[in-house]
């Protein structure tokens, strides 16, 4: 199996269980093997595995994203860049991950969890376009 | 996993991965920079590259290392640091048996 083929593997994976879990969390409260008084459940298991997703492809992206290229001007910088970005994906994806989790209502879950994501893009862009800037 | 842990319990691959931390270097750069023979230095990249945690890119006549670290890896070496961890025991005590 290539390097290619092991990553579409996990992305499949990943989509499988964004789509599986909350299915299931449906099935089982049906069932009645779990209580859900709120009617809740499907959609914090969905926001919590989508915040696990984010932060473990921040975890890998440090090792994807970071090439030599001896043509650029500040290679430190922009390994560097990349590197905090992968840190700043791995926080923000386990906050994300731990609001829906824990904060009540699942409307408020909803919505306050959007900022660690924001706050992470803002960032990543803010520090990116500063390597650029100083590239060019 | 175990090749990791095995990589980041020595103290000069840690060094040569803080260094690589900064940015890619060259073999002789990485080399100069330690007292060691070159052999040994060449084992040491040998150990990081089999981990996974350095990849090597040949460049006219040289040869570029750069870091290869995931966020977990990283902070697991920056713990070992800290702390002291000797994160290769385990696996060293492993290859003494066998």
């Amino acid at each position: 199996m290539t390097a290619k083929q092991r990553e579409l593997g996990w992305a499949i994976f990943g989509a499988a269980i964004l789509i599986l879990l909350p299915l299931g969390a449906i099935a089982a409260r049906n069932w009645g093997l779990v209580e859900d008084p709120g009617h809740d459940l499907p959609g914090r298991l969905y926001g919590i595995a989508a915040g696990l997703i984010v932060a473990a492809y921040g975890n890998i992206a440090p090792r994807k994203l970071v090439r030599y290229d001896p043509g650029s001007a500040r290679p430190a910088r922009r390994q560097a860049a990349i590197r905090f970005s992968g840190w700043v994906f791995v926080f923000a994806g386990l906050a994300n991950a731990l609001i829906w989790a824990t904060v009540s209502p699942i409307d408020l879950a909803a919505m306050l969890s959007m900022a660690p994501l924001a706050l992470g893009l803002v960032l990543v862009f803010h520090r990116c376009a500063r390597v650029k800037a100083e590239q060019s | 996993m175990s090749s990791v842990f095995k990589a980041i319990a020595d103290p000069t691959r840690r060094q040569v991965l803080a260094l690589l931390r900064e940015r890619p270097m060259s073999a002789g750069e990485l080399a100069g920079r330690f007292d060691v023979s070159k052999p040994t230095m060449s084992a040491h990249f040998n150990v990081l590259r089999e981990a996974g945690l350095i990849d090597a890119s040949k460049h006219g006549k040289s040869i570029v290392y750069r870091l290869r670290m995931s966020v977990l890896e990283e902070a697991l070496m920056g713990l070992a640091a800290t702390v002291g961890l000797d994160l290769g025991a385990g696996v060293r005590g492993k290859e003494e048996e066998a």
